[in-house]
This record gives structure tokens, sequence and C-alpha cells, in this order.
């Protein structure tokens, strides 16, 4: 279980170079237990590789990075334990019926056989799953893909839920979907969410983390950032899109 | 890493290519032991059949690897692999046993050859059994380079032409020492998998000629781990 006397994930001036590109410039921030938090920022700014380091996808080039209390770079099979990861392109073994695609995960994370198919039987009703999961993943559409993406991740009962661009593609009642399942399992875990549809921030998230250019652009609670924003653009109407532009518009 | 294995030799068992690939081998494998049929009668061996074995197995094995790491690179799904419990090395190693799996199943099938043999007359096991050892441990070598191929690129076609050009260029390595002298053709010599696959061949088993597969196979799949552990960290 994860350590009480630590955030859930804590980044300390971390940096990753790709080649000479440098994707991250010495960022911080710490998440805590509970907290569903939207990480934005423009194409290239660095969100996916933030998330690869905490998934230990990635190894942090210089800085501190850990979760729940283990530093991914000393034991990032620890760290694995505590994850649950979906990608950004959703990989799934499309020609596996849904119900292996979750025993199998629930395998590979480690789910004690005794435990397996009640972690399945769990993960399959908290993802509305149970009528499709005889059908094989390739006949699924994409929002039941993106369930199952999900159902993946949660299946080994995670502290951390790590959502990169979870609801890319989908239509807006797949959106709303997926949505309600995030603020759902959001009551018992840390999530940490990255995504290009602002309007989702204020609907789940309570906090934001802007990057841009691999830079930390700012971090807080959003009803915070607004009202900041409000008073100093002198605009009572600043929505999430203004605070967007606002701190990464002028940088492009 | 039994999950994948199990998940891996299911997915490969019920894949059409996979079924094509092992049909092909066996009627290759059939024509070459039917070619030399009469001489092989007379002789009762089946030395000629496991003498062209290498050749074909450096075909038959990247057939085999192609898509084991590469189609999992492809459709990313190795990085969702990577982001479970699961060490790297376990990884690699389940593919590996995956296609060992499926070449020893193929030359099992193999078997009726020296079975009918040896129901035409007194047939000498030792070479025999020498021989299928062989297969098996060069096989396992040429699966190891076959994965690191396969590790190197998430075009399928790309790992297939990738191993056949390694597993080829060990197998006949040899030739290049006709021209060589000294020191530099007994390392081509010690090299080549066919110096060490026909002393096995022959019924000779010799611990050199053992360790010269298992080495292989251990440099080979531990290049892989390497390979796909050094993605983790920043190209600087």
């Amino acid at each position: 279980m994860a350590q009480d006397d630590h955030p859930m994930i804590h980044i300390a001036n971390l940096t990753y170079h790709y080649g000479e590109f440098c994707a991250l410039k010495d960022i911080s921030f710490d998440i805590g237990a509970g907290e569903i938090v939207a990480f934005i920022g423009p194409n290239g700014a660095g969100k996916s590789t933030t998330m690869k380091v905490l998934t230990t996808l990635l190894r942090p080039e210089t800085g501190t990075v850990t979760v729940a209390g283990i530093d991914v770079s000393k034991d990032p099979l620890a760290v694995r334990k505590h994850i649950g990861y979906l990608p950004e392109t959703n990989p799934l073994y499309e020609d596996m019926i849904v119900f292996d695609a979750l025993e199998m995960a629930a395998a590979q994370h480690g789910v004690p056989k005794s435990n397996r198919a009640q972690a399945v039987q769990k993960a399959a009703q908290h993802c509305s799953l149970n009528t499709v999961m005889h059908l094989t993943i390739q006949q699924l559409s994409r929002g039941y893909r993106q369930r199952v993406g999900i159902a993946q991740a949660i299946i080994h009962d995670p502290d951390v839920l790590i959502l990169d661009e979870a609801t890319t593609g989908l239509d807006p009642n797949q959106i709303r979907e997926i949505r309600d399942l995030i603020l759902a399992i959001g009551k018992t875990k840390t999530i940490l969410l990255s995504t290009h549809i602002l309007q989702e921030v204020t609907a789940i998230a309570s906090r934001i983390i802007l990057i841009d250019h691999g830079t930390l652009a700012c971090d807080g609670p959003v009803d915070k950032l607004l009202k900041d924003l409000r008073q100093k653009t002198d605009n009572p109407l600043a929505n999430i899109e203004d605070l967007f532009t606002h701190y990464t518009a002028n940088k492009i | 890493m039994f999950t994948i294995y199990r998940r891996d030799l299911s997915r490969m068992i019920h894949s059409q290519t996979v079924g094509i690939i092992i049909v092909l081998f066996l009627m290759i494998m059939g024509a070459m032991f039917f070619i030399d049929f009469f001489d092989t009668v007379q002789t009762l061996s089946l030395r000629k059949f496991f003498s062209q074995a290498p050749l074909l197995l450096s075909i038959f094995c990247p057939a085999l690897t192609m898509n084991s790491l590469a189609q999992e690179r492809a459709q990313k799904t190795l990085d969702l692999l990577q982001t479970m419990p699961i060490h790297t090395a376990h990884i690699v190693l389940a593919k590996f046993l995956t296609c060992l799996t499926l070449l020893g199943l193929v030359l099992f099938f193999t078997l009726s050859y020296p079975i009918s043999l040896a129901t035409l007359g007194p047939l000498d096991w030792g070479p025999v059994i020498g021989g299928y050892i062989a297969l098996m441990l060069l096989g396992g070598g040429y699966i190891a380079l076959g994965i690191l191929a396969s590790s190197c690129t998430k075009d399928q076609i790309s790992a297939f032409l990738l191993a056949f050009f390694l597993c080829f260029a060990l197998t006949f390595i040899h030739r290049l020492s006709l021209d060589a002298s000294g020191s530099t053709a007994t390392i081509l010599q010690n090299l080549s998998v066919n110096s060490h696959f026909s002393n096995i061949a022959r019924g000779v088993v010799d611990i050199r000629d053992i360790l010269y597969a298992l080495t292989l196979q251990f440099f080979a799949l531990t290049a892989t781990i390497l390979k796909l552990e050094s993605k983790k960290y920043p190209e600087r």
C-alpha cells in the first residue's frame, strides 16, 4: 500500500530530452491522495512524456519522481503495482474477447489467481462491460474499447490512475459516459488526466496543472486559477479556454 | 511470464499466417526427406536430411519470430506491457519460449520420418536423437536472433529480412574461412553454425557445440532486453 506521509505523486526538478529537444525542463509538482487533476497543455508540451516517466516507460534524466512514496528510478516494478495507465492510443489485443483480455490484464498486474474472477467482475461492472464480455475487442465501438482500456487499468485496484487523452475521438455521448466513469473511479483513487477537451477539465477535475514547452505554466485549483485570471485580465467572464490561451498562446 | 507465453502461443496457433508457415516448412522438410529417400533407405541414416536443416531453419525461425515484438511495438501493446509489474526479461523470455514451443511441435511432426525408416531396418537412433537435439539448439539460437531483429523494428517484413540475414550469415560464415588463414579462419569456423551443427548431427554431442548454441541464445536474448530497456533512457 501507499505510504501515507508521502504525496501520491511527487515530481521534483524533472528534466527529459529527446536528443537535442528538451521535452521537460525542471518541472515540479505534488499530487495528493484522492485528487483528480487535469494535466493540460498544447501538443508537444510534455504531458505524455511526464506520464511516461510516471508509469516507468521512461527514466527521469534529472530530478526525483515518486509514486506512492516509491522512486520510479529505484524500484520501477514496485511503482507499477500502484499505477493503472491508459495510454493515448489505448492499445488492445483486438483478437481477444473482453473477458480474456481483462483476465490476462489481472494476471499480468499480479492479481492472485483466487481473486482474478472477482477482480474481472468488479472492473467489468464498474465500466459497464457486462453485456460485451463475450465479444472480441475488434467488434466493440470506440467508446466500449475505451471502457476496456480503463477496466484493464483499474483491474488491480491501483492507487493512481493515469489517463492520457482518455476521451479523444469519442462522440459527445461516449465522452459523457467516460467522464461519468472517471468521476466514479475518482471517488477512491488519485487520477491524473491529460486532455485537450477543456470543458472536461471543469467537469471532472478539481485542480489544473498546465505545462507549456516543457515548463510548468500554472498549477492550482480550477476555481482559484479562474478567479486570479479574471482579476488579472479584468474579464469577469474569463473561462478555462481563456486560461489556456493566457498561459500558452503568446509563446507559440 | 507464463500469462504472456500462454496468450502468445494461443494467438500463434490460431494465426493463419503461422499455420501457412508451418505447413510450408513441413512440406519442404518432407520433400527433403523423400528426394533422397532411396539413398536414405540404403544407408538407414538421416544425415543428409539433417545437413540441409540449418538453411531451412534460417528461413523458418525468422518467419516464426517476425511478429513477436514488431507487432507489439506497432500496436503499442509493448508500452502497456512495460507499465505492468513484469520484468522486460520475462517478456522477452516468454516470446522466446513461445516460438521454441512451436518449433518443437513442428519438429515433433517430422518424427514420422525416422519412425518410418526404423520399420525398414535397424536404424541407429543415436545420430537421430543427436540431430533433433541439434535442431532444437540451433533453432533456439535462430529464434533468439529473430526476436532481437523483431525488437529493432515495427515492421514484420523488415524484422524477417534482418533475422534471415543474421541467421544466413551465421550459417555460412565458415565459407569465408576458405579464403582466410590462421586465427581468422579458426575464428570464422568457430563462429559458424554449420561447423558446430555437423558434429551434433553426426551423433557426436560435444559440450563446446552445446555451449555455442546456448551462448548464441544468451547473447541474442540479452541484446534484446538491453534494446528494449535502452528506449527508456534519454537520447543524449
